[in-house]
Parts: structure tokens; C-alpha cells; sequence
């Protein structure tokens, strides 16, 4: 399955630290946590999906 | 929408399950919360001054742990007392009707025992049936139950989950579609305020380029979803 690089991970492991760290209290770290696990979730999806996009006819990993 | 919690527990106070989903609901709703225990232990149940409370909200969700394959006696006592006064029942059944109904239950068991030759042997769907034929009675919209599994082995990221999905789940009634509860997320990141996080004039910049990049991938995603509908 294609996975998102270990630049891209490190990126957002990253970001989603500077943001749990920023949280001043509980309920907001958890919101901040799932909005990055969707991010995650998403950009994932995206990355399999890679080429489907705009007309699903061609991938331009083929090229 | 209003939303009341009835909750349905021996001794709330005790819970650790409990008590976090009230408070969830405390920080991220504006449901009310109603601890029927505590209620009866001081006054008892009053039918009339129970289904003029109820009849003031728009979705109604019963909150109890599962022991022993049901809710905990209380709640049973409750919907005697208040559902089922002869007398006013007429009157308050055509009030009631239209309203929603859900249920939030809390499970010490894998959600996987419950299904035909699991341990359990029984769906969820069949254990909670009493309260779906109860909502038809009443014609109340009945909404697909919150279980809550394993709540003492969560890691601090299901918690985080959890307390999400069930924030959802009192404001929407919803427990299934993906793009609302993202919508709901985004939401709730644009209502963020400086009480809620220590971000510098810099830090802010940055969150809302990554709010912009979060509803980017966002749309890309719903328009892959559509198109594999259409595909479907």
C-alpha cells in the first residue's frame, strides 16, 4: 500500500506536538488530536488514492 | 438543537467513564445533564414535572453502563414513573412525538463479543431492541446508539477520540457519516480562542495556514469520496 513519506510524517508528527504543547487544557489537546489524526487520516487516503483525482484517467507516477 | 442527558448510574460520583463524558459534554455542548440517581435520592420521580422537563428539549439520550445485559434499575424506574402515567400518558405521547431518542452505553466488553458466536452471543442491536420498540411506541426518532468499549484500557489518543465522537454525537445525533463529524471538527478549530491555547502572533499565522491546508486535503477527499460514489 503506498504510504506517506518519512519527511511527510515527520512533518506532521511535528506540527501535531507544537500543537498538543500549545493546548491549555484537556478537552482542547483532544480536539487538536483528532483534527491532526483526520489530517493524517485524509492526506493518507489522498496519497493512495493519488492520481484518481481530476478526471481518475491517469497518474502522473506513470509517466 | 436541545439535548438532555439522562444518566443512568448507581453512583456517578464513582465513575470514571461517567464523569469523563459529563464533563466532555460540560466543555464542548450545551447539553444538559440530568443524574436521575441524584434526582430520585432527593425528591423521587415526579411524572408531571418530568415530562414538562422533557418536553422541553429536542433530543433526549439515555447514558448508562451495561450491567448484566441491561441499563441499571434506575432508568427502568424512571421510564415507569414517567412514561407511563395513564392519566397524562395520552397528552404527553403526542408532545413527545418527533422527538429523538438516542442512547449512549458504556461496555466492559469488546464490542467484537457481541455478534452471533462471539462470547456474547447477541448484536448490541438485539440487546438495546427494548428501547428501539420503546421509541417507536412513543414515536421518537430513534438514533443509532454511542457504545463506548473498554473505556479503562483507552490510551490517552482514544480518549482524545472518544471525547470528539461523543461531543458529536449529543450535538448532531449522528454516528455516522465521516464528512459531518470532519465538518464538525473544523468547526470547532475555527472557534479556538487564546483561552484555549498559548500561540504567539507567529503560532496563529501558522495554525490558520494549517487550517487552510486541513480544508484543502479536506475537499480533495470529499471529492474523491463523491466520485467513488458515483463510481459505486
Amino acid at each position: 500500500m503506498t504510504d506517506l513519506s518519512l519527511n511527510q510524517k515527520h512533518q506532521i508528527e511535528q506540527m501535531q506536538k507544537w500543537a498538543q504543547e500549545a493546548a491549555k487544557d484537556v478537552p482542547t489537546r483532544a480536539l487538536l488530536n483528532e483534527a491532526w489524526r483526520i489530517y493524517k487520516e485524509q492526506a493518507q487516503r489522498l496519497k493512495v488514492q493519488e492520481g484518481h483525482l481530476d478526471g481518475g484517467m491517469w497518474s502522473p507516477e506513470e509517466w | 438543537m436541545k439535548t438532555l442527558v439522562i444518566i443512568a448510574h448507581p453512583d456517578l460520583a464513582s465513575s470514571g467513564s461517567q464523569t469523563f463524558l459529563v464533563e466532555t459534554a460540560r466543555y464542548w455542548t450545551k447539553a444538559d445533564i440530568l443524574d436521575i440517581t441524584a434526582l430520585y435520592k432527593k425528591e423521587g420521580f415526579m411524572p408531571v414535572s418530568e415530562q414538562q422537563r422533557l418536553l422541553k428539549y429536542d433530543r433526549i439520550i439515555f447514558q448508562f453502563p451495561l450491567y448484566w445485559y441491561q441499563a441499571p434499575a434506575i432508568l427502568k424506574l424512571y421510564i415507569d414513573e414517567v412514561f407511563d402515567d395513564t392519566a397524562l400518558k395520552k397528552a404527553f405521547k403526542q408532545k413527545i412525538a418527533g422527538k429523538e431518542l438516542g442512547l449512549v452505553v458504556v461496555l466492559a466488553s469488546k464490542l467484537e463479543e457481541f455478534q452471533a458466536g462471539g462470547k456474547h452471543g447477541r448484536t448490541m442491536s438485539e440487546i438495546l431492541s427494548a428501547y428501539e420498540v420503546f421509541a417507536r411506541y412513543f414515536k421518537l426518532n430513534y438514533l443509532s446508539p454511542f457504545l463506548v468499549t473498554q473505556f479503562s484500557y483507552m490510551t490517552d489518543l482514544e480518549l482524545d477520540h472518544l471525547m470528539m465522537k461523543y461531543a458529536y454525537y449529543l450535538e448532531t445525533g449522528d454516528t455516522r457519516s465521516q464528512t459531518n463529524y470532519y465538518t464538525y471538527i473544523h468547526h470547532k478549530l475555527d472557534q479556538l480562542t487564546e483561552n484555549q491555547v498559548t500561540f504567539s502572533d507567529l503560532d496563529w499565522v501558522i495554525y490558520q495556514a494549517w487550517l487552510a491546508d486541513l480544508d484543502s486535503i479536506s475537499n480533495e477527499w470529499q471529492e474523491l469520496f463523491d466520485m467513488s460514489k458515483e463510481e459505486g
